[in-house]
């Protein structure tokens, strides 16, 4: 396996760390360095938590909002529709229940004979 | 693009269904109770015919129809398949005239059918004479 610069570097690092006599200096930088290295590991982007947190969840709130927007939009709209419809019908049933035949609002001819008769 | 596109059809799908269960189709004549298509009977054979929202306001006519007076449910059942024939402008056309002459005050709205009445008693050329002179 052919390794890399960084892996050779890491290599001579380790075996000369193994071989001790580090200043106290040295040795807390080293510590401080590894303690940093770790947190970043911890909290970096590589768990499956972080991934979900830091590019799902956006991604599902903005899709949620834009289907909720949908949502209210189809919605007010098939209210409306039902409203519409509603209202129709109502008309429909007092027109045909009333007094009056059908044929008494579709004759243009009646129309114009009521208003030429005078008003009593 | 693609995340928002996935987690947008997630979070869709419900709404979809809803809509799909709002959107559910009228009965058809088979499924009608009864006593409803008893009522309904006279549009029976129209019933296959007609679109979603028509079917719905007849279902809901017709649910009406126990509250209604006898003299009501006799202009209902005698009117109903004439209506039905109509052309959806001719439906307007009456509907429109019909909202027109609800504002007209009760006591002379009363009169109305005797009118139509004696207009119906004019001879036959002289009603088509008003008509011709209507639709000049």
């Amino acid at each position: 396996m052919r390794l890399s610069e960084e892996d050779r570097l890491a290599r001579r690092m380790a075996r000369r760390l193994d071989l001790g006599g580090l200043s106290p200096t040295q040795a807390r930088r080293l510590a401080e360095a590894r303690a940093s290295a770790l947190g970043h590991v911890r909290h970096g982007p590589g768990h499956v938590g972080d991934v979900i947190r830091e590019s799902w969840l956006p991604a599902t709130r903005t899709a949620f909002s834009l289907a909720l927007v949908a949502g209210l939009l189809l919605g007010g709209a098939e209210w409306q529709a039902e409203r519409e419809l509603t209202q129709t019908g109502q008309l429909d049933r007092s027109l045909l229940v009333d007094d009056l035949p059908i044929d008494a609002y579709l004759d243009e001819g009646f129309r114009a004979w009521l208003e030429s008769q005078p008003r009593s | 693009m693609a995340r928002i596109a996935t987690a947008l059809l997630i979070c869709g799908l419900p709404l979809v269904a809803a809509q799909a269960v709002a959107q559910s189709e009228p009965p058809r004549w088979d499924e009608l109770p009864p006593r409803m298509q008893g009522v309904l009977g006279p549009i029976e054979a129209d019933w296959k015919r007609m679109d979603p929202d028509r079917r719905r306001k007849w279902v809901a006519i017709a649910e009406g129809y126990d509250t209604m007076t006898p003299a009501e449910q006799q202009n209902l059942l005698s009117r109903m398949r004439e209506w039905a024939k109509l052309s959806p402008g001719e439906r307007e056309q009456a509907r429109e005239r019909y909202r027109e002459w609800l504002s007209i005050p009760a006591e002379r709205r009363e009169a109305l059918r005797e009118r139509w009445e004696a207009y119906q008693n004019l001879p036959p050329d002289e009603r088509a004479k008003i008509r011709a002179g209507q639709s000049r």
